[in-house]
């Protein structure tokens, strides 16, 4: 496998871990962004689409569990 | 169209916007009655476009009359431009220039401080504090009518209250950043213990991303 195909694979893998995230959120919980209303199902289209919210939820995901495994919020308690 | 505003000096008076008109602009209008009580508590003048009465008109006419020294904007927000009631945009690049001049602004929104933040310092504003991404709101579907005892929102909401709170006290724009990120971190660190509910794990996330987002521009040293 080249290194495109590579990139590619863990792209798809990582979309398919945020979906997972997003989809198991509690039910009793409402989201706005901005000001306006947004459900889970269209977070999960931004994302599968790739568009500028789900690259956005893509990358501050991947932050985000980055800092917790490595305890950096910790740190800076 | 170039806009006139008269020339009074900036007083210590503070404009404050929010619109009600759906669920998350209406928990932005209940939490922001908080910082209202704090600035009237300090004999501060709040100009308060409420409800409908944020809109463009009332806006202009408000700072080019009073010229308040802190702007406090809750809305729809992207890269240039900030909404009030009904989406109507109030700020852009067309008349940011006019309006903020030696101004503070926090906008609670969307993405006001990628580009309107930076504009509207080179434009002249003192201080700009904003999110150069998009500002989650998570909210628990149980108490969607009382917006001040959701205890999901107040997560959120007491962190980015603490930007005009912290200004209104007397203090600079940085301590008002400083005090807002440290308060996102330390509900953060708890949202993501063993002591948080499921909702408030769930909601952790979103909060990480506000906290990162939040950016301060301009004149840190700035206050009202």
């Amino acid at each position: 496998m080249d290194k495109s195909e590579e990139d590619k694979k863990l792209q798809e893998y990582i979309k398919e871990l945020v979906i997972a995230r997003i989809n198991a959120l509690s039910k009793d919980l409402e989201l706005s962004v901005g000001g306006e209303n947004i459900t889970r199902e269209q977070i999960v289209e931004s994302v599968k689409k790739g568009n500028e919210l789900g690259q956005e939820i893509i990358e501050m995901q991947l932050k985000f569990l980055r800092d917790v495994a490595e305890g950096k919020i910790y740190q800076s308690e | 169209m170039l806009l006139k505003v008269k020339s009074t000096r900036v007083n210590n008076s503070i404009l404050v916007t929010r619109p009600n008109h759906d669920f998350p602009t209406t928990y932005l209008y209940f939490w922001s009655e908080l910082v209202i009580d704090e600035a009237k508590n300090k004999d501060i003048t709040v100009l308060d476009l409420d409800g409908k009465k944020a809109n463009k008109q009332k806006f202009v006419s408000y700072i080019s009359r009073n010229n308040p020294r802190l702007i406090f904007l809750n809305g729809h927000g992207s890269k240039d431009s900030v909404a009030g009631y009904d989406n109507e945009v109030l700020l852009d690049e067309g008349n940011c220039g006019a309006l903020l001049q030696e101004k503070i602004i926090y906008a609670r929104s969307c993405e006001a401080g990628a580009k309107l933040g930076s504009f509207s310092i080179e434009k002249g504003a003192a201080t700009f504090i904003g999110y150069n991404k998009d500002f989650w709101l998570i909210r628990s579907k149980e108490r969607g009518t009382k917006p001040l005892t959701d205890p999901i929102a107040k997560l959120f909401l007491e962190p980015s209250n603490l930007v005009p709170i912290t200004l209104i006290k007397g203090n600079s724009a940085q301590e008002a950043y400083q005090k807002s990120q440290d308060d996102m971190r330390r509900n953060f660190s708890y949202m993501i213990s063993s002591k948080a509910s499921q909702e408030e794990r769930d909601a952790a996330f979103f909060l990480f991303s506000n906290y990162t987002c939040q950016v301060i521009l301009g004149n840190k040293q700035a206050k009202i």
